[in-house]
């Protein structure tokens, strides 16, 4: 899934992307969001967020994207994040670890699991705090917690893995 | 009738033809070949160049078109030449009836100092203020008259020409720059002092006024949302005024309207603090802010201009005017409220105007209209009736936000924040709200998390309708691809 970093003052959210215009799934901080963008005018679009609609303009400027909603206008860049090993080589063809990375830069506020816990697709594995925002971060896959690379109450960058779960 | 404007006034004014059943002769100058209101009139005949001194300006071309249409009357709109006893003059030496007050009275109300004279004499309270001045009495008047004090053209009209003097050291630059700018504007350097009250608020009466001495006036107009000057919210009534209150002034705007023998329909200005009233200028034109005016008294105003100027007497007294509900209007301008309300110019990639109940646009532009720096931003105008102010506010809320102009930016999202800010809700703001409030409200501490997501779904889009030959076939157009068309 192609992974974009969203760029706003000095602030980092990475959001991978899968879909197309009328049905678009994004995951963003471990969880995923359905998103539709729908045309207005050239320019004005409506995107729908798992049903709520928020109608926006957005503009490019330069390498910046320029969104305007409501009264408030954002100056945004977005890139293209390069992709970052995350799987390991698999042992006997069978076992897939694989790493939950921060999904942005910021602060760790605690990893929620254990190495040998075992966990549900979707569960909480940890909680981060960025751009003034605390949010969960999921396991992608059920499996088992084969290592936790950090800790709580530490900044990490954006991209790099809290667990590693197999 | 000629309609010797542009834009949305064009428009308005080609409707009140078509209304009473009058056929509408539109000009247009190069630029606005195919805008809205030459579109929409009986016939319409082109005028030389773009800059309004070769089109709108053009006396002379204007009344040889009036003449090749056989046009009987004439309506200027606002702006351009609606207060120039000049075209006035013409249009009376070509037997041609001009839709506004006579040439006379123009030339009375455009000389600020003779007509500040004579509303003294009424009785109307004025500000502290003085008669056109030499630069070498200057320091003296403006002491008596005390600061801050606006410098103000003895020609001047809708915000043009004035400047702010905060302290005695400023005032020889401020009255060299007034006198440039008066000279260059009006062809008339004369200028004069008037006190500056910094936290007022600007209300205005509408009047009409018939040739046998008959003048109402029709409520108030609360016009205190402006930058540079300028207005970009109107509303009546008035949040501010007491009954009693805006019984003295609708008296007193009658009594300058009888000091100045004015005819037509006009709106007499006012500075309001607390309970006191001062005259500011008599605007003898149709305003851009009418609308309010005949959502809440019922009257078509551009319709009563016609009857005036063809001298038919007022067929009813100050006692008939029933004033009802509450309406308001937003000035949807080319101007961007994120950087200082700059002009913006392009073309307009298309316009979803809104609708519903209580609601109504007046508007100039269309899709494909060009946005051109020769003339007025304004595009287009928002007006909501309810009936109660909170009423009107929830309507206006809804149409703005429906409301999508797109290939230039507007003051929408300005607008969108005026009504959900406390001090316009309680109707307590003044005319430093957009200074106070708009350009010092706190910066977002981080976008919504919707924005992010919008923007990496934009990139993704983006990235796949290059990079992927058969979803650019598959997909339906990306909107944000046209924006540079």
């Amino acid at each position: 899934m192609p992974a974009y970093e969203v760029e706003w003052e000095d602030q980092v959210a990475v959001v991978e992307v899968a879909g197309d215009a009328r049905d678009l799934t994004l995951t963003f901080g471990g969880r995923r969001v359905a998103v539709e963008m729908i045309p207005v005018a050239p320019g004005h679009c409506l995107a729908r967020i798992d049903g709520t609609a928020l109608a926006i303009a957005m503009r490019e400027d330069g390498d910046g994207l320029v969104i305007d909603t409501g009264w408030e206008r954002y100056r945004l860049r977005v890139r293209r994040r390069l992709p970052i090993p995350t799987r390991r080589g698999t042992r006997g063809g069978r076992e897939t670890a694989r790493a939950v990375p921060a999904p942005m830069p910021g602060l760790l506020v605690s990893v929620e699991v254990r190495e040998g816990d075992p966990v549900r697709a979707g569960q909480v594995v940890a909680i981060m705090e960025a751009m003034k925002m605390r949010m969960e971060i999921r396991a992608p896959a059920a499996g088992t917690v084969k290592r936790v690379h950090a800790r709580g109450g530490v900044e990490i960058t954006g991209g790099q893995p809290i667990v590693t779960l197999e | 009738m000629l309609v010797a404007n542009r834009g949305e006034i064009a428009v308005r004014v080609i409707r009140a033809c078509r209304d009473l059943g009058m056929e509408a002769v539109a000009v247009y100058s190069v630029p606005d070949r195919y805008a809205p209101h030459a579109r929409l009139a009986d016939a319409a005949y082109p005028l030389r160049g773009a800059a309004p001194h070769e089109s709108y300006l053009n006396i002379d071309a204007l009344i040889d078109i009036a003449r090749q249409a056989g046009a009987e009357a004439l309506h200027p709109g606002y702006g351009f030449l609606a207060e120039n006893p000049l075209l006035a003059d013409a249009c009376g030496a070509a037997g041609i009836a001009f839709v506004g007050p006579p040439a006379v009275v123009l030339r009375l109300c455009g000389d600020k100092a003779v007509a500040r004279e004579r509303i003294v004499a009424a009785g109307v309270p004025v500000l502290p203020g003085t008669s056109p001045i030499a630069d070498v009495e200057a320091p003296a008047a403006a002491r008596r008259v005390g600061f801050p004090l606006l410098i103000k053209a003895v020609g001047g009209g809708g915000g043009k020409g004035i400047h702010l003097v905060r302290t005695p050291e400023d005032l020889p630059g401020a009255l060299r720059l007034a006198r440039g700018e008066a000279l260059t504007a009006f062809g008339d350097g004369r200028v004069y002092l008037e006190r500056w009250v910094e936290r007022a608020r600007h209300v205005e009466i509408q009047i009409l006024a018939d040739h046998r001495a008959g003048v109402i006036h029709l409520g108030e107009r609360e016009c205190s949302v402006q930058r540079r000057h300028q207005k970009l919210i109107e509303e009546s009534p008035s949040p501010a005024l007491t009954p009693a209150l805006r019984g003295r002034m609708g008296e007193a705007a009658v009594a300058v309207a009888r000091a100045l023998d004015y005819r037509n329909a006009g709106t007499v200005e006012f500075l309001v603090e607390g309970d006191s009233f001062y005259f500011l200028e008599v605007n003898a034109r149709i305003q851009v802010e009418h609308p309010v005016t005949e959502l809440v008294a019922g009257l078509d105003l551009v319709q009563w201009q016609f009857r005036l100027a063809g001298g038919e007497p007022l067929p009813f007294g100050q006692e008939a005017v029933r004033l009802s509900g509450h309406a308001l209007q937003c000035r949807i301008s080319a101007e961007d409220p994120h950087a200082q309300f700059l002009p913006s110019v392009g073309r307009i990639a298309a316009v979803v105007e809104p609708g519903g109940p209580g609601i109504r646009v007046d508007s100039g532009v269309q899709a494909g209209t060009e946005v051109s720096r020769h003339y007025d931003p304004l595009l287009c105008k928002v007006i909501a009736w309810g009936e109660t102010r909170e009423a009107a506010i929830a309507r206006m809320r809804r149409a703005l936000g429906e409301t999508v102009i797109a290939g230039v930016q507007t003051t929408i999202p300005f607008h969108r924040w005026a009504v959900e800010e406390p001090s316009f809700a309680q109707g307590t703001y003044d005319t430093r709200l957009i200074e106070d409030r708009w350009e010092r409200r706190p910066a977002p501490a981080s976008p919504p998390e919707a924005v992010l997501l919008v923007a990496a779904a934009h990139a993704y889009l983006r990235d796949r309708t290059v990079r992927i030959p058969e979803y650019r076939r598959a997909a339906p157009r990306s909107p944000w691809r046209e924006q540079d068309q």
